[in-house]
């Protein structure tokens, strides 16, 4: 049997983005809910990179903290990607949470160990994200976080030229590429789940620049202004002005007066301004403030979550209960 | 993937090339092979690409073996062993249609495709184009610069589609599936190449750029030249098949991508006997042209942040932008939609294309063209 669209029958409209529109649709065999991605090929830039790059990667990045790609579909000019549906992205998730939406402890921890363990696959894989923001990360009933949407994502391998630094979502972009590096590598998704985590502690976007120097000046007004005795070879780099305002590093208590030690260090060791002296997302993973998913049981965080230890608590069925 | 991973290097003189077989001709024993010719008749189909994992020497290349420097080495450089390397391939090919192929060339001729039979077709012209491989690509690099990964990649890919096209991998039977009448036309090693080994095939480099030289006479701008391949296009003759790929095709390969044992060809000798083939990807001067600047839409758009429109790729390739876009899809099924490349299964075809090129092909035949 060959895969058509009509195995699935199409429900609401979930999203419109740039070149896709996402359905909900359901699976007429099995009942099992899906989001499908109705992309349009264009006549001038034909199939879309972001198209060919999402599937071909994830056909390779099959893991439990990334999205499923089921099936794809074609038509002549019409791209269908069937991906596991997921119940909202991170930023419905805070926007939904009361407090101003902050999230737990517990809940920030789970979310952001499992956030590492997809990005630390993808790594291992050779591919860079380069697109991590709460819309993008989706999140399910039972507390899983998965890595959605990989239209911006590549492979890393051979040490191009050919790396563009408009990628990542201004507020989630990394100082170095801010700075016009072309040479970045993995370092680039940790700075991302760095902004990701403080936005989980406070509800909002740690850095909401509007310009790239905007975005920049936001950085360095909170982690410093860094300079080549800090940073040596910033000054190569092709958006470095010498006359940036020279701000001293803040305390981070100051603006996350929740976050206890551990989680700060770690949080430092995330959105350190230097690429090269960023943490790892495997190494990240293995940081102390983890300690409790280190333990001899590996219970994975998800069923910590399900079981009520720690994580998201359940989420009443207000907005999403499909009866499966 | 073959049922036979370790079998020999079949010696038949009248099968289709395959690029593994060229590129990994010399790790096989290819000597010993040719003279049980008379007794691999018995062997099915089995592909050399498929043993070839299991080759130590492949993964772990001895000290001394060539090495390509895939970050820096000129690109132009590369583009001319890859034309090289294709060109023998096709000619190995169109030789053979030639003389026993000539009713079974796969031509659009209205007649229903299903499965991956029907993208094969998709690339077939009904001539072959003017303009010769290697001025092709240099065309490409000149008006759609792209790296060495880029253009090595369809090394890769072209390997993978014929893997997975003549393995059979079909949802159903295939009505242009050569039957039993016809003579094999398979991606198996031939002693025709291992002639070639020890007398070795001059390769057609320089005369070729005239063409693009004319074809773009007079061009010194950044602008692309007018279309210059008048090649009619098979295009839009057969029906695309929505979900020719998917769930199905990573089902286990079907029964049909194994003919039948000992089942002995009508067709004139020599060799005396053949294993009916199931060969649907041939690489040919009629499609390669269309697999090239398919492949290289398709790879600059997977590896590089830096590509172009497809008008701009269908007009430096010379076909209607339409038919890019469809080519450029079917490309996207043969490859199952996988376009990720190991960094070392990409530097291994670095490294073998680099042999091939230092072994096969004569010094006097090297110069590169200038990129005109």
């Amino acid at each position: 049997m060959s895969s058509s669209t009509s195995q699935y029958q199409q429900l609401e409209k979930l999203g419109e983005g740039t070149y896709a529109t996402v359905y909900k649709g359901r699976n007429r065999a099995t009942g099992e809910l899906v989001a499908m991605k109705e992309i349009n090929l264009d006549s001038e830039e034909g199939t879309p990179s972001t198209a060919i790059r999402e599937i071909s990667l994830m056909k390779e990045l099959k893991h439990e903290n990334i999205v499923a790609l089921y099936d794809v579909i074609h038509t002549e000019n019409k791209l269908n990607l069937v991906f596991e549906h997921m119940d909202r992205d991170l930023k419905k998730y805070m926007d939904s949470r009361g407090d101003h939406g902050a999230l737990e402890y517990a809940t920030i921890k789970s979310f952001m160990y499992q956030l590492l363990t997809g990005i630390a696959f993808c790594h291992d894989n050779r591919v860079l994200h380069r697109d991590l923001k709460p819309q993008n990360l989706l999140i399910s009933n039972k507390g899983q976080l998965k890595l959605g949407d990989f239209g911006l994502a590549r492979a890393f391998g051979i040490p191009v030229n050919t790396f563009s630094n408009e990628v990542v979502t201004l507020w989630y972009r990394a100082p170095d590429v801010l700075l016009g590096s072309r040479t970045y590598s993995t370092s680039i998704d940790m700075w991302s789940a760095g902004c990701i985590m403080a936005e989980m502690y406070t509800g909002r976007p740690l850095f909401p620049g509007t310009t790239n120097e905007d975005q920049l000046q936001k950085i360095f007004r909170l982690m410093g202004t860094p300079s080549e005795r800090s940073w040596p070879g910033i000054s190569q780099l092709p958006n470095y002005r010498s006359n940036f305002t020279v701000y001293a590093a803040q305390d981070m208590h100051a603006i996350l007066p929740q976050i206890d030690q551990l989680g700060l260090d770690l949080l430092c060791a995330l959105l350190q301004l230097r690429p090269e002296n960023r943490i790892s997302a495997r190494d990240a993973l293995k940081h102390p403030w983890f300690q409790e998913y280190h333990q001899p049981l590996r219970r994975s965080p998800q069923d910590m979550a399900a079981a009520g230890f720690m994580g998201p608590p359940q989420i009443p069925h207000a907005t999403a209960s499909y009866g499966l | 993937m073959a049922d036979f991973p370790g079998a020999p290097a079949p010696p038949y003189a009248e099968h289709s090339v395959s690029l593994q077989q060229q590129l990994f001709a010399r790790e096989q024993p290819f000597d010993s092979a040719s003279s049980t010719a008379t007794t691999a008749a018995a062997v099915i189909s089995p592909s050399i690409s498929s043993s070839l994992p299991s080759s130590s020497s492949l993964t772990t290349p001895s000290s001394d073996s060539p090495h390509l420097d895939i970050l820096s080495h000129p690109v132009a450089e590369v583009l001319t062993m890859i034309a090289a390397l294709l060109q023998r391939i096709i000619e190995a090919n169109d030789s053979l249609y030639m003389t026993h192929h000539a009713h079974h060339r796969p031509h659009p001729d209205g007649r229903p495709r299903s499965g991956l039979a029907a993208s094969v077709l998709a690339f077939h012209g009904r001539n072959v184009p003017a303009i010769s491989l290697q001025a092709y690509l240099m065309r490409i690099l000149k008006y759609c610069p792209a790296t060495n990964e880029v253009f090595l990649s369809l090394l890769v890919y072209f390997d993978r589609i014929s893997k997975r096209a003549n393995a059979g991998d079909f949802s159903e039977a295939d009505p242009y599936r050569p039957s039993q009448t016809s003579p094999p036309s398979s991606t198996l090693s031939s002693s025709s190449f291992s002639a070639t080994s020890s007398s070795v095939m001059p390769v057609a480099i320089g005369a070729a750029t005239v063409v693009s030289s004319e074809s773009m006479h007079g061009d010194t701008s950044s602008s692309v030249p007018a279309t210059p391949l008048a090649y009619s296009s098979s295009y839009p003759q057969h029906a695309i098949e929505p979900g020719s790929f998917g769930s199905q095709m990573s089902q286990p390969q079907s029964p049909l991508a194994h003919p039948p044992i000992g089942f002995t060809s009508p067709s004139p000798p020599p060799p005396p006997s053949f294993p009916p083939s199931s060969d649907v990807f041939v690489m040919d001067s009629y499609n390669i042209h269309r697999l090239v600047i398919s492949g290289v839409t398709v790879a600059s758009k997977f590896f590089s942040d830096v590509f172009y429109k497809n008008s701009r790729y269908a007009k430096v390739g010379g076909l209607p932008l339409e038919e890019l876009n469809h080519l450029e899809l079917q490309f996207l099924v043969l490859c199952d939609f996988r376009l990720a490349i190991p960094l070392e299964e990409l530097q291994r075809y670095g490294d073998l294309l680099l042999q091939f090129w230092d072994r096969e092909v004569p010094a006097q035949n090297k110069g590169v063209p200038p990129i005109v």
